[in-house]
């Protein structure tokens, strides 16, 4: 659906993109992370003709976007970071002029509905100019959802939201996503992002440090993971034998909790729960303590830099 | 600084500098006096409606404009021609060197010779005063010779009248004295010898040239010397061209300022009045031309008059034998007659003018006629309407129709209000815009 | 499959002139909504009423008044506001949002160079045509009120003026997409109109000058210079070609009002191609 080859944009010396391979497939959300200044806006210019790239190609639904870019574009929906409109327009009339832009026969049923979810129905007259950061922020997405677009690009779409508009914006894209759309979303909330992507890129000056599923860069990320068990009360020849799974490496004992640090690899979980059994232990509650994005995101970016890439 | 690193720091101006200098010596040397020089010129007497006009074509002239209406003469000539730069244009020495250069005239068009014209014998005379013979009269051939040989037989025959009248007035004199002397009564004196009238007519003399009418379009002259050789310098484009429109013009005598008429060409115009006063109308004939041609065919030498694609009309010669009606709404109101009137210079201290109806009967209130005209009475009742020309044989004369308008309303507080309008019409539209959008309560900032 | 190709082309340029209408539409809709083109239509009235006035106190202090075409000054100026009017729009309509950021969201939208250039030129000409609706009822008004002449060919005249403002559209359009910001382009666009106003009322001046000045003579060479300069303001100037055009009309001089129109076609063609190469090297973005 889309696909980068080689990607890389510099202006003088300075290295924007470097070098990026995207690959998006129908109804997956891809999460693209870095930092400010990382690329990442850059990036999704790039892949909307609106930058020339200095090297490699953009090929959205396997064409190349310097083919037809206008025929292409019917097919994406965009919602970027935008100031507030300068036109005289209500936010019904904007909807309204978007949808002809794109050709959308009758568009007053899906301009209700999509009005009705993100609660601006009783808005839809007013100027689109004097509308709040987080009215413009759903109006956009109305906008880029009004032609029913294959591909949906959202650049930070919750910014200036209050978590019951996170809610209804989060649920538009769900909604996008069953339908069969695709989803690339760019933003800082990286809550945001680890609760709607299937895979995340990391941009980070340019370059796509990593590019994996959640728990693929969590396992990156760490060599070790964090297993708590509560237990009734602890056997005492229970240490002995969790010591003698080969992925436990260390066994903390508190009152009764046992805290294990696992090498990732191997799922050792079954094993550990089959000894609490066999030593006739009881078993309360058993957490397994998971690297949020967060720390996954700034792990990679500020201090596994190299490892990663040499990974890669 | 070196003029090197200025060259290189400032390079694109550098070189426009330069440039310009190196298109100065053409400039700078066109304002330097030029010497006399021998050059083959043409002399030309471009005919025009009403007039002959005489000027030259010096070699610097490329092309030459005639009109297709009347006849024109071009003669080809040697004489000494010099710069004149004040006026920035060449003059002929006419005085000094006059030579006939003998040849025909062949006037290409396109690349076919489409005639050879003979050089002629002509003369054209011109007569005092204004009025329908006024316009010069141009004899060609045999006609010229027996028009110049009358001339100089009427100059002649004037100059024996004179002679017999100065010595018939001595003779008168001579017994007017003896009869003082003897103490006659004066009133039984026989009057005086009457003195003879002066000629009115003007003669050019008999001169030679091209005599050219042709079709309005663009050619090209030049004079083939008997030799069968083209003279050099002889070759120029001819520009032929004919009035767009003929129509009736105007000249527009205001009651109070009789001395300063305007003239009314456009046909589009307006005559606007003050009710309840008059104006005076005097109809030509004004015919319309290209700026540039009609220009140029009085001076070949004038490149600044004039703009491609601009038309002027010209007067023409005055009509004299039509009445003026006063038309509204396609009926015609009433007729007006030519009529001849006296400017009296109001007495006393009052300022100003009277014009008063000429009557031949009244030589003390109107002892003479100062100007023939139409009078066109503006009257409150009667704001709008339009004049025409319909001649003694009823015709109505084309483009001689013009609107006529006593103005109106001058109060700049109704006219700015009406200017006011647009803003008026814009708070509409807006207002009702307003009604159509929903005003955000401050509350949705919060959403 | 040729066919299938032509038929797939032709719905392709049908696609792009709807779009083209829809941006124009709307955008002139926006003009409307606004109060600049009521505060300029009651500007550009407001002089020519001045003007009118000023006829009828010459009327009413010289008895007399012989005007060629008592309204042909005023509409010509009136025109020539409205002509400025939607040349310093057209000027900000690329220049002012790509400078704010909102030109990009524009082109989320299947729309390319030609489309917004084609969109903001044909906005321009709706706006000037609702600026003249706006304007002639008012002259109208003022013919009524001073009982002055109106011909009808000088309302005629007016409609082919829509060429040279087309030229001036397009070379606002080039402007636009050129200036580095709104600021920029809005000097630009002032400057050209400077100059060409300036050689314009050089000329006239001068032509004003009576033979019998002492200036006459030594003016000549000034003059004649900018009597060729006048030629190529035929070609560059929509002020100029305004003139031309609408006095042409006047004079039913067809020749020169075809040529006219030609030069304008062929004008606001270069502008719009190279408004639309410009835009294409600078881009949408900030």
């Amino acid at each position: 659906m889309l696909r980068t080859e080689n990607l890389s944009k510099s202006y003088d010396s300075k290295i924007a993109v470097h070098d990026l391979n995207l690959n998006l497939a129908p109804g997956e959300i891809y999460g693209f992370l870095g930092p400010n200044g990382a690329g990442k806006t850059t990036t999704i210019r790039l892949l909307l003709g609106l930058l020339k790239p200095t090297e490699g190609r953009v090929f959205l639904f396997d064409e190349p976007i310097t083919d037809d870019i206008i025929a292409l574009k019917r097919r994406i929906g965009v919602v970027a970071e935008e100031p507030p409109p300068a036109n005289r327009m209500t936010a019904w009339e904007l909807v309204r002029f978007f949808a002809d832009l794109n050709h959308v026969k009758q568009p007053e049923a899906r301009m209700e509905k999509l009005f009705n979810a993100l609660d601006l129905w009783d808005a839809r007259h007013a100027l689109a100019s004097a509308y709040s950061r987080g009215m413009r922020q759903k109006l956009s997405l109305i906008r880029a959802l009004i032609h029913t677009p294959d591909l949906l690009i959202l650049d930070e779409p919750v910014s200036g939201l209050d978590p019951f508009g996170i809610r209804q914006v989060r649920a538009v894209i769900d909604e996008h996503r069953e339908e069969g759309g695709a989803v690339l979303i760019s933003s800082h909330i990286l809550s945001e992002v680890e609760r709607s992507a299937n895979r995340i890129g990391i941009l980070h000056q340019g370059r796509l440090l990593v590019e994996d599923s959640i728990n693929g860069i969590r396992s990156r990320i760490g060599d070790t993971n964090v297993l708590h068990i509560e237990l009734l009360e602890i056997p005492e020849s229970l240490p002995a034998q969790l010591q003698a799974i080969a992925e436990v490496k260390k066994i903390e004992t508190r009152e009764n909790r046992i805290t294990l640090h696992l090498e990732s690899g191997r799922d050792a979980r079954p094993d550990i729960f089959q000894a609490v059994v066999a030593t006739g232990g009881i078993l309360v509650t058993m957490e397994m303590e998971e690297i949020s994005l967060e720390e996954a995101f700034v792990t990679v970016t500020n201090q596994n830099v190299q490892q990663l890439a040499g990974a890669e | 600084m070196s003029l090197r690193t200025l060259f290189k720091q400032r390079s694109k101006w550098s070189l426009t500098i330069i440039l310009f200098i190196l298109a100065m010596p053409p400039l700078v040397f066109a304002q330097e006096a030029i010497d006399r020089q021998r050059s083959f010129v043409y002399g030309i007497n471009a005919g025009i409606p009403d007039a002959v006009i005489g000027t030259f074509a010096p070699p610097t002239v490329d092309t030459i404009y005639l009109m297709s209406t009347e006849t024109s003469i071009v003669s080809p000539r040697i004489t000494s021609i010099y710069y004149w730069p004040i006026t920035n244009d060449y003059r002929a020495s006419w005085g000094i060197l006059n030579e006939v250069v003998e040849g025909e005239l062949e006037i290409i068009s396109g690349l076919q010779t489409v005639e050879t014209i003979e050089q002629v014998t002509y003369t054209i005379h011109f007569f005092q005063g204004r009025g329908s013979s006024s316009k010069p009269t141009l004899f060609i051939g045999e006609e010229a010779e027996v028009a110049n040989a009358q001339f100089e037989a009427d100059q002649i025959a004037y100059r024996d009248a004179v002679w017999a009248y100065e010595d018939a007035r001595q003779a008168w004199l001579d017994a007017a004295r003896e009869a003082q002397k003897k103490g006659v009564d004066p009133n039984l004196f026989p009057e005086g010898p009457i003195e003879p009238p002066a000629p009115t007519t003007f003669s050019t003399g008999l001169n030679s040239g091209f005599p050219i009418k042709l079709d309005p379009g663009n050619y090209r002259i030049r004079t083939r010397a008997a030799d069968g050789s083209i003279v050099p310098k002889s070759e120029r484009d001819l520009v032929v061209f004919s009035p767009r429109r003929t129509a009736v013009g105007y000249e527009v005598i205001p009651e109070q300022r009789w001395t300063f008429p305007e003239q009314s060409n456009d046909l589009e115009g307006a005559i606007l009045g003050r009710e309840n006063s008059s104006v005076y109308l005097k109809p030509f004939v004004s015919r319309e031309y290209p700026a540039v041609s009609y220009a140029r065919l009085q001076d070949p030498q004038d490149v600044s008059t004039g703009q491609v694609g601009e038309w002027t009309w010209v007067a023409g010669e005055p009509i004299d034998n039509a009445v003026l009606e006063q038309v509204n709404n396609g009926q015609v109101l009433g007729q007006i007659p030519l009529q001849p009137y006296t400017v009296k210079q109001s007495p006393g201290g009052r300022l100003g003018y009277e014009i008063l109806e000429y009557n031949s009967n009244t030589p003390f209130e109107t002892p003479r006629v100062d100007f023939v005209a139409y009078r066109l009475p503006l009257e409150s009742n009667n704001r709008n309407f339009s004049v025409q020309l319909r001649t003694d044989d009823e015709t109505l004369l084309l483009g001689s129709n013009r609107a006529v308008r006593v103005a109106g309303n001058n109060s700049p507080f109704i006219l700015a209000l009406i200017s006011l309008l647009p803003l008026l019409a814009g708070g509409c539209i807006l207002w009702w815009r307003q009604q159509q959008t929903y005003r955000l309560k401050s509350s949705a900032d919060s959403v | 499959m040729s066919a299938d190709l032509t038929k797939t082309h032709n719905r392709a340029g049908f696609l792009r002139w709807h779009t083209i209408r829809r941006i124009a539409t709307q955008q002139s809709r926006d003009s409307l909504f606004g109060w600049g083109i009521y505060i300029a239509a009651t500007v550009s009235v407001g002089i020519a009423a001045l003007l009118i006035f000023n006829s009828v106190r010459f009327v009413g202090e010289s008895d007399l008044n012989v005007i060629s075409q008592p309204f042909l000054f005023p509409l010509q100026f009136a025109l020539t506001l409205a002509m400025l009017f939607v040349a310093v729009e057209a000027t900000l309509s690329i220049a002012r949002p790509r400078e704010q950021g909102s030109l990009q969201v524009l082109f989320f939208a299947p729309i390319d160079e030609p489309i917004l250039i084609g969109g903001n030129f044909i906005t321009g000409l709706l706006v000037y045509v609702f600026f003249v609706v706006l304007t002639l009822p008012v002259l109208l008004l003022l013919v009524w009120a001073t009982n002055f002449v109106l011909p009808t060919v000088l309302l005629w005249a007016v409609i082919p003026t829509i060429f040279a403002v087309a030229v001036a559209l397009a070379f606002g359009l080039f402007v636009s997409a050129a200036a580095p910001s709104a600021r920029a382009a809005v000097l630009i666009l002032v400057a050209g109109i400077l100059i060409l106003l300036g050689l314009q009322s050089a000329y006239t001046a001068l032509l004003n000058i009576p033979p019998t000045s002492r200036f006459f003579d030594a003016l000549l060479f000034i003059r004649s210079i900018l009597a060729s300069l006048q030629s190529i303001l035929s070609w560059l100037s929509p002020i100029r070609m305004l003139d031309i055009i609408l006095t042409s009309s006047l004079n039913n001089d067809w020749a020169q009002l075809l040529k006219q129109i030609g030069i304008s076609l062929v004008a606001t063609a270069v502008w719009l191609f190279a408004a639309v190469r410009m835009l294409h090297r600078k881009g949408v973005l900030p």
